[in-house]
């Protein structure tokens, strides 16, 4: 296989280069293959009409005889099926289905009366069921209840026709007709005929030319035939009939095989008969062409441009060898001129290039170009200084990575791929190692492309920016400080730019009005000031930012009091910016605390001196009194202790501001913490109040095993504020019970003590107000009070870390928890 | 007169009837007594079927009325057979594999009986012919022991046609009109015996014509008799064929030769009146029969008419069409009803022999003392055929007795 494709190679190869060789043989196989096209297309044309007519002929012969044996085959059908249908009507045969005995008598010679109409076929009556009465003729009468259509035709009364195969090959067709019984118009029988097909339909003898066919075409290849669809009354038509005529192809078209043939040899004498006459003609036309190719071939192996062709007349020819002469002397005239320019050219084009060369070694940036596969083409003096690798020239032809470090050279080429790759420009900023610091590279790459508009390789240059970036780097980090500070601040700053609009604003002066970054930025300092005036509590008096700006920044400020999104006191200052920073910066300031602090302050002043002043007024009354003198010493007596009393109550208020302030100022830095023994505070507490037993009867469930953290003193003094509250507050009596509690879920890790009276109490207002300073729930007077002793044991509780509470039912007595922190395990052990 | 209609679309709403009411008077509890019915229910203007049935059902609903048999209610099943012998067959396979049903009744066509007379014999299954008259049904001696008729026989009837036309109408030459099934044939043979025992004629006396079932006209058979010299018709024929002769012999031009006819009794099985459109009335026609209500009233028919009148819903009883079939069936099941009681259970055997052994009984035809023998399975005699006219109101009346052949 391999060896006769090769020869088919070799001579593939053998035309070419014979086609190839002269033109002559070019001419004369054209020639040829066209006169020979021409003549075979005219001769196919001819042999295709006369098949055409042929088969033409044959389908009409074909048609004329499927229609002669269609009628004949029609007839035969249907008088046999009529005349069964007749048979079927006829009431020899109703009576033949009353009269089992007597039938056959007369019901045979009936049945053989289809014989003409059906040669060697059956016929028989069936009863109702199917089952054979009596037949008449060749085959067996068969029992027919089983059919697929039997039940049909009892029902639809209508007569079957069916086709079934024989062994042989050939077919039978049954005819059924139902004998429908008059008076109850029922089918009581039927009459069934059974016949071979071709016994009913006799086709002509299969000729050796003609084939004839009932059902489907004879399976031969090549058959040219005519089908005719047999028109019958139902129900034959639902056979789908129809006489079929057909001829062997190779037989039909015999003939036209053998013009066919005789048209062969014809072919091929004109054939070569054209090659010939091509040849010769040929030869002829491309004689004086083989002279002139003789000449060029010889003018281009000796460049001497001084030899001719011979004159020749005044045809073609004649004129295209004149014309040659003329072109071979202007050509030699020509490139004497063209080897002067070019001399000149080249001088200059030599100038161009060392001042290019100049140029490229003196600007202070690398420069290099360099070819597709990133070998440099050309560098200038800077760029091989950079790389330490001798002259520029030695550069050429290297790549990044004879020149470069490895991870350097590396990340140029793929930038250099990526610029070939898409065609587009490219800058980067790549770090570089100087020495032993880091700097920067500036490069820009473009593609480079040749003469035809191709990407042929890279163009590049670069610069040092080292200190550039290491002062954006300081810069950078230096915001990050100041960012970090401004976000922690509790103060709020905003910055505007150069149009007084919200640059930069912190997260305080975010919190504090309750805006988004977002919503803030961009506002001028009208709308912050719409922002800040709609949300103060007197929008009326607020006097725009406007005003910060105007007085001198050491005074200005403002005071304001917002009302949402939260009450706060917020001063706000101003800064004018200088040229270069930001334009304005305001300054804002939570000052709530110290306002409400002030409010105390006062408020606690004027409650103090009024407290002093009433026991104050007192003294001074009952001295003046006692001063004018002429008293018994009965009154002078009752004067005195007047005096001593409001002296003593004095003292206490006195000593229990002093005990607040000095908690207040402390803040619990005296307080003494150590484990305690609340069995023992509470003792001493009882002791320090000393409860009447008879009227104020203590009982005791104290854990004696519940130590907590606390500065005994000062719970000690806590206790007997409560337990003295517990006294004073039962004036009609009343037991006083002190239970601990242990730890509970509301009190992680606290222990507590519940002091109960069964006094007065108090009502839900009275008790939210019960660690107000000098608030007193006895309004009459009669229980002796500051009104401190309560403040005081709730700082004392607080600085302690605990929690107090005060559950009370006005007439039912008051309950106090106190809960404190559980002293460590590792304590009490060593106390106890 | 009932319309035919009533017969062909209250058969089986009677049947429940007639069980509804014997319920009342006896214990349905048991299991009942089944009879079977295989007639031509179906055929077009025929009432012979529905006529045997309304007789079957008046005598169960008297014998459930009074207890019914063995203790058990009696129960009718019946069949439609169209006539044809192939279904009557498969009708009476189908009774005989019911267990509790002890005999079958026939209908009126003579080929389904003679073709179901071997097969009943072959089942062991008692066979009543009610109607039918081809005298093989109880002649051949392979099946006469399970066949019973109460009924004509053809040889009867031969006889007093051709009586009635020799005597009555002094015909010479009889044309007989005879289908061409085993009843025309058993006719043919009884009239040929007839004549050859009657001194001085012979077969030249008759004159043959052979029709078939379903024929579409008739004239050409007479045509053919008249031909042949025929001077009266014998006709053997059902209601359907003969009206379509008697029809076509009305449409004779006037002064066309008319025969009179003697026929059998097929013509009956139908409201022939009707049928004909009143041209019956127009000839001189007489039928053979046994039974009629035109008949003096006897008490036994009294009651039997009240019966039909209070019991079964009948309107006008006296002008039953088919009486023959209503009167025959009647007695016939009084006299299966009498040998199942004797025969003391519902054994088919036991109680085919029993009917050769009842005792005697009073029935709407005659006084049956006894029914049967072994010898004889015939309940009616030859003096029980009597010869009929059509009356306009479609049923049929005796002739005179100086009008009858006899």
């Amino acid at each position: 296989m391999a060896r006769l494709a090769g020869l088919a190679r070799a001579w593939r190869d053998r035309v070419r280069d014979w086609l190839d060789a002269s033109l002559r043989n070019r001419v004369a196989l054209a020639a040829a293959a066209l006169s020979l096209g021409i003549f075979l297309l005219t001769g196919s044309l001819f042999l295709a009409s006369t098949v055409e007519n042929a088969r033409q002929y044959l389908r009409f012969d074909l048609e004329h005889r499927a229609e002669l044996q269609a009628i004949q085959a029609e007839q035969a059908l249907a008088q046999a099926q009529a005349h069964l249908a007749g048979m079927a009507a006829n009431a020899l045969v109703v009576n033949a289905l009353l009269d089992s005995s007597g039938r056959e008598a007369y019901l045979r010679p009936f049945l053989k009366t289809i014989a003409p109409f059906a040669p060697d076929g059956t016929v028989w009556l069936t009863d109702y069921r199917g089952r054979p009465l009596l037949g008449q003729g060749s085959g067996n009468a068969a029992a027919v209840g089983e059919e697929t259509w039997f039940q049909e035709v009892l029902t639809s009364q209508r007569p079957q026709a069916l086709l079934t195969p024989t062994p042989s090959g050939g077919q039978r067709l049954r005819l059924v007709q139902p004998v429908i019984y008059a008076y109850t118009h029922t089918v009581e029988g039927l009459l069934i005929l059974d016949v071979a097909l071709d016994r009913l339909v006799t086709l002509p003898q299969q000729e050796a030319t003609y084939h004839y066919w009932l059902l489907d075409a004879p399976a031969s290849r090549g058959l040219i035939q005519v089908r005719r669809p047999l028109r019958l009354p139902a129900p034959l038509n639902e056979l789908g009939l129809g006489l079929g005529v057909g001829i062997d192809a190779g037989q039909a078209y015999r003939p036209a095989l053998r013009l066919a043939l005789a048209f062969l040899p014809l072919v091929l004498a004109v054939t070569w008969l054209t090659v010939h006459l091509a040849r010769r003609a040929a030869r002829h036309l491309t004689q004086p062409l083989e002279n002139f190719a003789t000449l060029v071939e010889a003018v281009r192996a000796s460049g001497n441009l001084d030899r001719r062709l011979p004159a020749r007349g005044h045809d073609e020819l004649g004129r295209l060898s004149a014309a040659f002469n003329d072109m071979l002397r202007e050509l030699r005239d020509d490139r004497a001129l063209l080897e002067q320019r070019v001399a000149d050219r080249t001088r200059e084009l030599h100038q161009r290039e060392i001042w290019l060369r100049a140029i490229l070694d003196n600007v202070p940036f690398f420069f290099w170009l360099k070819d597709a596969e990133g070998r440099f083409i050309q560098v200038n003096e800077h760029f091989a200084r950079g790389t330490g690798h001798g002259s520029p020239e030695e550069h050429i032809g290297k790549t990044d990575l004879d020149v470069w470090p490895e991870d350097l050279a590396w990340s140029y080429m793929a930038d250099d791929r990526a610029v070939l790759a898409s065609g587009q420009e490219k800058c980067v900023e790549e770090p570089v190692q100087q020495g032993e610091d880091r700097g920067w590279l500036e490069t820009y790459k473009k593609p480079l492309h040749d003469s035809a508009g191709r990407v042929s390789g890279t163009v590049g240059f670069a610069r040092d920016i080292s200190d550039r970036k290491r002062a954006e780097l300081a810069l950078a980090k230096q915001n990050a400080r100041l960012d970090a500070i401004f976000a922690l601040s509790p103060d709020g700053f905003i910055a505007c730019d150069a149009q007084d609009r919200v640059e930069y604003a912190n997260g305080a002066v975010l919190r504090t009005l309750g805006l988004a970054e977002g919503e803030l930025r961009g506002l001028g300092l009208e709308a912050l000031d719409a922002q800040l005036r709609e949300r103060c509590e007197q929008p009326e008096r607020y006097p725009g930012l406007a005003a910060l700006f105007d007085s001198d920044p050491r005074e200005n400020g403002l005071l304001l009091e917002l009302r949402w999104p939260s009450r706060a006191m917020v001063a706000v200052k101003g800064v004018q910016g200088g040229q270069d920073g930001p334009s304005r910066v305001l300054y804002f300031r939570d000052v709530t605390r110290e306002a409400e602090v002030d409010r105390m302050k006062s408020e606690f002043l004027s409650t103090a001196a009024h407290e002093l002043r009433t026991p104050m007024a007192s003294i001074y009354g009952f001295s003046e009194l006692l001063a004018e003198g002429g008293h018994d010493p009965e009154t002078v007596k009752d004067l005195a202790q007047t005096i001593h009393g409001q002296s003593v109550r004095m003292t206490s208020i006195i000593n229990e501001l002093l005990d607040l302030a000095r908690i207040e100022a402390r803040r619990g830095k005296d307080f003494r913490y150590q484990p305690v023994l609340l069995a023992e505070v509470v003792a001493q507490a009882i002791a320090g109040v000393r409860p009447d037993p008879e009227r104020h009867p203590v009982s005791l469930a104290i854990d004696s095993t519940a130590w907590v953290t606390a500065d005994p003193g000062k719970l000690v003094q806590a206790l007997v504020n409560i337990l003295g509250n517990a006294v004073k507050y039962s004036p009609a009596g009343g037991g006083i019970d002190l239970e601990s509690l242990g730890p509970d879920a509301d009190h992680p890790g606290l222990l507590g003590i519940a002091v109960r009276d069964r006094g007065i109490g108090m009502t839900p207002e009275q008790c939210g107000r019960v660690f107000d300073r000098f608030w007193r729930a006895d309004t009459s007077g009669h229980i002796p009070g500051t009104g401190l002793g309560m403040a005081i044991v709730k700082e004392i509780v607080d600085l302690h870390g605990g929690r107090i509470e005060v559950v009370s039912r006005a007439g039912q007595g008051t309950t106090v928890r106190l809960w404190l922190r559980r002293a460590e395990a590792e304590h009490t052990t060593r106390k106890t | 007169m009932i319309p035919a209609a009533l017969f062909s679309r209250f058969p089986r709403l009677l049947a429940s009837l007639v069980l509804l009411a014997a319920s009342a008077g006896i214990a349905l509890a048991a299991t009942p007594v089944k009879v079977g019915l295989t007639a031509e229910y179906s055929l077009a203007g025929s009432t012979s079927a529905q006529a045997i049935e309304l007789g079957l059902k008046a005598a169960i609903l008297e014998i459930n009325g009074r207890g019914g048999v063995l203790g058990r209610p009696l129960e009718l099943v019946s069949r439609d057979n169209r006539g044809i012998p192939a279904r009557a067959l498969v009708d009476l396979r189908e009774m005989a594999a019911m267990p509790e049903l002890v005999a079958v009744f026939g209908g009126k066509f003579s080929p389904v009986m003679l073709e179901l007379a071997p097969q009943a014999a072959k089942l062991k299954l008692p066979l009543l012919a009610t109607w039918s008259a081809a005298n093989g049904i109880t002649d051949v001696p392979g099946w006469a022991p399970w066949v019973f008729r109460l009924s004509l026989r053809d040889d009867w009837a031969m006889r007093v046609l051709l009586n009635d036309l020799r005597q009555r109408h002094g015909v010479r030459r009889v044309g007989v009109m005879l289908p061409n099934t085993a009843w025309g044939r058993s006719c043919q043979a009884a009239l040929m015996d007839r004549e050859r025992s009657q001194p001085g004629t012979g077969d030249a006396t008759l004159s043959f014509a052979w029709y078939n079932w379903g024929e579409t006209s008739m004239l050409d058979y007479y045509q053919r008799l008249l031909r042949d010299g025929a001077e009266g018709l014998l006709l053997v024929a059902n209601e359907q064929e003969a009206a379509i002769l008697v029809k076509e012999l009305a449409q004779l031009p006037a002064g066309s030769r008319r025969l009179p006819i003697a026929s059998h009794w097929g013509i009956s099985g139908g409201d022939f009146v009707a049928l004909t459109q009143g041209r019956v009335l127009e000839q001189d026609m007489s039928v053979v029969q046994t039974f009629t209500f035109n008949d003096p009233p006897t008490p036994r028919r009294r009651a039997v008419l009240t019966l039909l009148r209070q019991q079964l819903g009948v309107a006008e009883p006296e002008r039953l069409l088919s009486q023959v079939g209503f009167a025959q069936a009647y007695d016939f099941m009084h006299l299966l009803a009498l040998a199942i009681e004797r025969a003391g259970a519902a054994d088919r055997a036991r109680i085919r022999a029993a009917l050769e052994r009842l005792p005697a009984l009073d029935g709407l035809i005659r006084r049956y003392a006894p029914a049967f023998t072994a010898e004889r399975h015939e309940a009616l005699r030859e003096a029980d055929v009597f010869l009929a006219r059509y009356r306009p109101d479609g049923t049929l009346a005796r002739l005179p007795a100086g009008q009858s052949g006899r």
